[in-house]
């Protein structure tokens, strides 16, 4: 399911092409934005690949460039609990605010996804870590407003999945359309 | 400048101004040792040329001073490379594929010397699409990009170029060099790899080893190595080889690599230990083939297969029981296999943590839904392309003269 929205990754472009024209020493808000942007979109190889040409002095002087590779590193081994700690303990500038923001939301979501997808029963304190929500209260909360079950000594019951399929089909001419090629084509074979 | 620098500049004005760019095409490359012997005046001359009109004779000068690789003053040469590739005449430079592919060649060999990769990528891309015929044309300059992208450990412009489905190889000077041709599959699988694009990565490293061939390159048995761990990783095995492929790599391409045939003989045996004692018998051949990162991604896979196997004989199991059969340190290790498999649509399963227990559930695609329509649709569209394509290919070699004669021959 895609999380990401798209305006990040015309963004992303737009820094692609900063990097290369810069032939690889290009500023260090590129390089952080650029590698936020991989990871929000759990582009894993690209940000490996990036933080691996980021030029040397430039990672030993910014502690924020190694503060974003510490979330990819946890991303990698699916550490999803430890994210959220290191988003919410750094004290992001301003131009990487809003993406480490996104990153912390899209995080969230994609877990509760994961939960939802590979759990019947799961405790309160794994979902309370891979959602990063510290009070027990309110993983309650979240967990009744997606209808599953409370069990107060356990955790949840999750009820089974449904399958979202929300994709809509093309309109009727575009389908006339379609099958009349198909029609042309096998006829001409 | 001498006379007889001038005389080339002379003849490469007029024949450009008369438009006969393939009388000047067959001038440039019968002159270019008078060039190399003028060498130290050819700037004077490419000042007289104009990018745009004259593309063709500049072209020529630039390959010579690359190829004389005069390594002071290079800044200049790459400035002025840069600025003919970028604002050249595309018309005029496709009259010679062969001496633009050569400049990118070199240029290339010199960023890798200097160890400068990055700096190439963005004009490798300009140059290609300036030279190609049509986007799904082949030429020996991708080879050099995949290069400097994989030097740099930029991949993803070489992507734009390795999504496009190869239709059609660029003729250089009338012939195409084989290495380049491998080159491409073999740098295109190891980006695909790079990136965990594995079935991509498997299909290029394929058609590298099922190039017709006379002898083993040293391309192919890199690739052929490479095709067995993406083969394991992907499927567990490695299917035997297509029928088309040459005899001599059927021959000699195993006994080359027996590291890694020993590999795929203890994964057949699904025991983890056999797996990690190869490994650790043959790690300093692994990692100085450069493979042990796809040889560790082997091991892993091995876990997620055996998983899989026992999805065949169970429909609930515990996870330390399920821990104990695929040799995992513990239930949580199972619980995070299983997590990272369902997460990549792997295996169907529910997991209950209150009773330690795991459930193996069917796949629940039921191919009625919208997007699997669109997936049909969109591999038929696909297919009548390919369609489209063999029909016009079949029909160029019926009315080709060669093939007409050759035929002739033989049934006389």
């Amino acid at each position: 399911m895609e999380f990401v929205k798209s305006d990040y990754k015309t963004l992303a472009t737009e820094l692609e092409r900063q990097e290369l024209e810069s032939y690889g020493s290009c500023s260090l808000q590129i390089y952080a934005q650029l590698l936020a942007i991989y990871l929000l979109s759990n582009d894993l190889p690209n940000a490996k690949f990036l933080w691996k040409r980021i030029p040397k002095n430039l990672k030993q002087e910014s502690p924020e460039l190694r503060a974003i590779w510490e979330i990819g590193k946890k991303l990698w081994e699916k550490n999803i609990h430890a994210i959220y700690d290191l988003i919410d303990g750094y004290q992001w500038p301003a131009y990487l605010n809003n993406i480490m923001k996104e990153l912390r939301e899209v995080t969230f979501k994609r877990a509760i996804n994961l939960i939802s997808q590979s759990y019947s029963y799961i405790s309160f304190d794994d979902f309370m870590n891979a959602t990063g929500i510290r009070d027990k209260n309110e993983a309650i909360n979240l967990g009744k407003s997606l209808n599953w079950d409370v069990d107060e000594n356990f955790g949840f019951a999750l009820p089974k999945k449904a399958n979202f399929d929300n994709e809509t089909i093309s309109s009727n001419q575009e389908q006339l359309e379609k099958l009349t090629q198909y029609v042309a084509f096998l006829e001409n074979y | 400048m001498s006379s007889a620098l001038e005389q080339f500049v002379v003849t490469v004005r007029s024949l450009s101004s008369q438009g006969s760019f393939d009388q000047l095409y067959e001038y440039c490359s019968k002159n270019s040792d008078v060039l190399v012997k003028h060498s130290a005046h050819l700037d004077d001359a490419l000042a007289t040329l104009d990018l745009q009109e004259h593309s063709l004779g500049i072209l020529t000068i630039l390959c010579v001073k690359m190829s004389l690789n005069h390594n002071q003053a290079i800044e200049q040469l790459y400035a002025q490379i840069q600025e003919f590739i970028t604002e050249c005449n595309g018309e005029q430079i496709r009259v010679a594929p062969d001496t633009f592919a050569e400049l990118c060649h070199y240029f290339t060999l010199s960023l890798v010397e200097r160890r400068q990769p990055m700096r190439g990528i963005d004009l490798l891309c300009k140059a290609i699409t300036k030279i190609q015929l049509s986007p799904t044309q082949l030429t020996s300059i991708h080879a050099d990009l995949f290069q400097l992208c994989l030097l740099a450990k930029c991949l993803k412009p070489a992507l734009y170029f390795l999504d496009m489905d190869i239709t059609d190889i660029s003729k250089e000077g009338g012939q195409f060099d084989v290495k380049y041709f491998l080159l491409y599959y073999y740098y295109g699988g190891i980006i695909y790899a790079s990136l965990k694009k594995y079935e991509r990565a498997l299909y290029f490293f394929e058609v590298a080893i099922t190039t017709p061939s006379m002898a083993v390159s040293h391309i192919m048995l890199e690739a052929y190595k490479k095709y067995v761990l993406v083969a394991l990783i992907l499927y567990g095995k490695v299917p035997p080889f297509p029928k088309y492929t040459s005899q001599v790599v059927t021959r000699f391409i195993k006994p080359l690599s027996a590291p890694y045939n020993e590999l795929v003989s203890a994964y057949a045996t699904n025991n983890p230990e056999e797996v990690i004692a190869v490994i650790n018998r043959h790690s300093e051949t692994l990692t100085r083939e450069t493979n042990m990162g796809l040889v560790k991604q082997c091991l892993s896979s091995l876990h997620k297969k055996n998983i899989q196997r026992l999805t065949k004989t169970f429909l609930t199991l515990s996870l330390s029981d399920m821990a104990n059969r695929v040799q995992l340190a513990n239930a949580k290790e199972a619980e995070n296999y299983i997590l990272r498999m369902i997460e990549d649509k792997e295996i169907f399963a529910s997991i209950n943590q209150k009773d330690g227990m795991v459930v193996f559930l069917d796949n629940p695609e039921k191919y009625n839904t919208a997007t699997m329509f669109r997936r049909l649709e969109d591999d038929m569209k696909v297919c009548m392309y390919l369609e489209d394509k063999l029909r016009k290919m079949d029909q160029e070699i019926a009315v080709s003269a060669k093939y007409i004669q050759k035929v002739r021959v033989e049934s006389e």
